[in-house]
């Protein structure tokens, strides 16, 4: 039986060594096209969720498929976003940009067309010959999404990327993600602590309960993309805003 | 921005004065004043490397009491690789000590005030050794070749000069596996004592002593100039009851004396002392060529005088020096003194 | 520039101080020449002694400059393979900690055996004195690879062979490089030790190793100072041009030296 879901995840859990349970009995399926959040207090194992999906570390029990296949079997149809830009210092921006497709063996000519026009779609098109010491942390990450991007990832995972980063660079790096998305798109899953930034870009948002992590309960934000500035002081926004707030302090009893 | 620096020129005062002081302390009694009586004068004789039989003779004057007879308490310390013998006799520590001449006549030349007064060894022991097929039968065939020696020794710069070969020198280890290893090394030693231990290993090396290139220092005792002054007496008894020590040693029954040298180095074993006084012996080091009129205990002047001229030829001394600046030899016996005098 | 200025000034007036206190104590103690030489005499010493002291510091130089060529390449490898596999370094870091404990006396004349006396046997002591801080600080450099780098690079499917290729070397650089500095400042030192137990000396004229004894030996105090002064400026040189090299490889993009502009 084909399973439609992109990724499906059963009874899914998690434990580090003889530690604690991180996550337990998870089940969770996610369409292609769909832009999933997950929040919760610190400690739910919204991380170790994401890097299970991405393949960094192996279920302790449970099921997880992404498009028929194991995680690692299905890496070349995903791509990470980390928390830092984790740039490699010694390589200037357009070298951090093409490693992906270095290492995947890209020719030298297609892969600088593919570094320009990243940059480009994240507006760094003038700063790819500086090193990520000359780069503000915004651009950084910025930097990072592009090198993510370079491979056309159908799945891009993104782990609290621009917690760092004040409100406003938050903002439009949000608003530049939707768009990159809808030019070329990808079915995201996203980690934050910002109810704002989950409830803007989502199509779903998981809240999960700590120790040991579990879906507490899921939102949908039915607005319909592309989603502008302006979407953030609609009526309908807010009260989503409020629902999720809700659930969350709900979850942190 | 002056306070730090001038903060730290204090501290350097400051530990420079502190490093001052304690240095001065460092003067040390000489031997108490010749006492008329029956209380001995301490005395220190520091030996130029371990107890060997090539000190021989004053252990001899010690154990048979000769020493005493001449009313000195002596105390023989022995010397090493780093011993400073010099800096020794010059702080006061000992009052003795023993060494080549034209190592002294290097010192005197600096300013060290050093004195000697008598000679164990009329000939210099050092001698080159190699192997027995290394084609070497003078010293000229020396030229071109690895030489494990002392590096600026005076031998050195006398045969180069003298025979007009180069010679290539490599640090001496004072061991013998790198000779043994390599068949085309010469290394310099001492006559009375590496060819026992190569004789042992199975090989009899060939030898080139160096006095008979004609650089021959004595091998003396010697003390400081204000000990010669301060006590003279002192030095004619050390120096009298040395040379009966010598004799005896070389002519007459030295048991006791080996036994001794014996229990201060474990390594001197009583084969190797028959080896070392008969190689003694064979080479004329202590007694010296009866035929020149040289004695046990001579140093005489002619000779100092030659070496003076040598050392100053190949550019080692550079300080122009009388032979009274490094030589007393009234403290000899007369029987002993050369008869000729320099100039 | 009145900073730049300062900071010539400042050790200029200590050095004055410093002179004028040697030449005090000199004055006060009395202590005799052929201890400790007055600064004029070592200076004169240098001049007359000129031509000699050039050649004896070519001589040791070379011997550096090899062994220390040799220090870093061959540690650079060895730190590779312990780096490469955890196995391989429990088994054998014992053993490089051995050799490095070993005092070099003891060994000088093992390498005199096998190489022979002069340069073969200063770059082999050299070696020993300077491989261990390469290999100590490399080793740690490819073992300390960002963790999130390395996940990175799972994220790209990167072999083992990439990941070493791009990530590990490049990321240890910076550990290699501090290792570097360090058997630079060794190295010079170790041509003297080596020059002293395994040296060779033509026409009088040995490394300055070499020459330290023959000065020492006879007696030769200001001489054997100004071999002292040679030696440091040496060391200066040695240091100065590995630090010139570690500014250069690193200075595009690593903190170290981006802080320091």
């Amino acid at each position: 039986m084909t399973n439609p879901s992109l990724v499906q995840i059963n009874r899914l859990g998690k434990r580090f060594g003889d530690g604690p349970w991180v996550l337990d009995g998870l089940d969770l399926g996610v369409e292609r096209g769909e832009f999933v959040s997950f929040i919760g207090p610190s400690g739910c194992g919204k991380s170790t969720l994401l890097r299970l999906i991405a393949g960094l570390t192996a279920p302790t029990q449970g099921e997880l498929v992404v498009d028929g296949m194991t995680p690692a079997n299905a890496r070349e149809l995903m791509f990470f976003v980390f928390q830092d830009a984790n740039l490699l210092p010694w390589k200037r921006v357009a070298a951090n940009v093409e490693l992906p497709l270095l290492l995947r063996g890209d020719l030298a000519a297609k892969r600088q067309e593919r570094v320009a026009r990243m940059l480009d779609v994240v507006g760094l098109s003038g700063s790819a010959d500086k090193f990520p010491w000359q780069l503000s942390g915004g651009m950084k990450m910025r930097v990072s999404i592009a090198r993510a991007l370079s491979v056309a990832p159908k799945i891009l995972l993104l782990d609290e990327p621009f917690g760092a980063l004040d409100e406003m660079t938050r903002d439009k790096l949000n608003e530049d993600l939707l768009a990159i998305r809808e030019r070329d798109p990808f079915t995201g899953f996203f980690v934050t602590h910002s109810v704002t930034e989950a409830v803007f870009l989502s199509t779903r948002i998981v809240v999960l309960s700590a120790n040991p992590g579990r879906i507490a309960t899921t939102i949908h934000v039915p607005f319909p993309y592309p989603r502008t500035a302006e979407l953030r002081e609609t009526q309908p926004f807010l009260e989503r805003l409020a629902v999720t707030a809700h659930a969350l302090r709900a979850v942190r009893k | 921005m002056k306070t730090p620096v001038r903060r730290s020129l204090l501290v350097l005062a400051c530990a420079l004065a502190a490093s001052l002081l304690l240095a001065g302390c460092g003067d040390k009694a000489a031997a108490p004043a010749p006492g008329g009586g029956p209380a001995l004068t301490k005395v220190v004789l520091q030996t130029d490397w371990y107890a060997q039989p090539e000190h021989g003779g004053f252990y001899q004057a010690l154990v048979k009491g000769y020493y005493r007879a001449a009313g000195l308490d002596v105390t023989i310390e022995q010397g090493g690789p780093n011993a400073m013998p010099g800096q020794n006799i010059v702080r006061g520590n000992t009052q003795f000590s023993i060494g080549r001449s034209d190592d002294l006549i290097l010192a005197a030349s600096r300013g060290i005030p050093l004195v000697m007064v008598g000679a164990l060894m009329q000939r210099d022991p050092q001698a080159l050794i190699f192997h027995p097929d290394a084609a070497i039968h003078g010293f000229k065939d020396l030229d071109g070749r690895t030489v494990m020696a002392s590096p600026g020794a005076s031998w050195i710069g006398f045969v180069e000069r003298k025979y007009g070969v180069k010679l290539s020198i490599t640090p001496l280890d004072y061991g013998l596996s790198r000779f043994l290893a390599n068949k085309d090394l010469v290394q310099q030693s001492f006559i009375t004592n590496e060819p026992y231990y190569l004789h042992q290993q199975g090989l009899d090396p060939g030898v080139l002593l160096l006095s008979d290139a004609g650089f021959s220092p004595y091998r003396v005792w010697y003390t400081s100039r204000d000990f010669i002054k301060q006590h003279p007496e002192v030095v004619r008894a050390f120096t009298e009851a040395s040379i009966r020590g010598w004799s005896e040693y070389l002519n007459g029954e030295h048991r006791e004396a080996d036994a001794m040298i014996q229990s201060l180095n474990h390594s001197i074993t009583p084969e190797f002392t028959t080896y070392c006084v008969a190689a003694m012996k064979k080479y004329l080091l202590v007694a010296g060529d009866p035929a020149r009129g040289e004695v046990i205990g001579q140093i005489d002047p002619v000779r100092i005088e030659e070496e003076l001229k040598q050392l100053t030829e190949i550019g080692i001394l550079t300080q122009p020096m009388q032979v009274s600046d490094v030589l007393d030899d009234e403290f000899l016996p007369a029987a002993v003194r050369a008869k000729a005098r320099p100039r | 520039m009145k900073r730049r200025l300062q900071s010539l000034i400042q050790p200029a007036l200590t050095g004055v101080g410093l002179i004028a206190l040697w030449y005090a104590a000199i004055r006060i103690t009395r202590i005799p020449r052929y201890v400790l030489p007055a600064p004029h005499e070592i200076l004169a010493a240098v001049w007359q002694e000129k031509s000699v002291l050039w050649t004896s510091a070519m001589v040791t130089a070379r011997g550096a400059i090899l062994g220390f060529l040799a220090a870093v390449g061959v540690g650079f490898l060895i730190a590779m393979v312990l780096g490469f596999s955890p196995r391989i370094k429990r088994s054998f870091y014992p053993y490089i900690l051995v050799l490095q404990m070993m005092p070099v006396t003891i060994l000088a004349p093992v390498f005199v055996l096998w190489l022979g006396q002069g340069l073969p046997s200063i770059v082999a002591i050299t070696f020993m004195i300077g491989f261990f801080p390469v290999v100590a600080n490399t080793t740690m450099g490819f073992i300390s690879v960002d963790r999130n780098l390395q996940e990175l690079f799972v994220m790209c499917k990167a072999t083992r062979a990439q990941e070493i290729r791009y990530l590990r070397i490049p990321g240890a650089m910076p550990y290699f490089l501090t290792g570097m500095k360090i058997a630079g400042t060794l190295a010079p030192i170790g041509a003297i030790v080596g020059d002293f137990l395994a040296g060779s000396a033509h026409n009088g004229v040995g490394g300055i190793g070499y020459m330290t004894i023959v000065y020492f030996s006879q007696l030769r105090t200001p001489a054997l100072f100004a071999t002292g002064l040679v030696a440091c400026l040496l060391g200066f040189i040695f240091v100065g041009g590995v630090n010139w090299l570690h500014w250069r490889l690193l200075h595009t993009w690593h903190e170290s030296r981006v802080t320091a502009e």
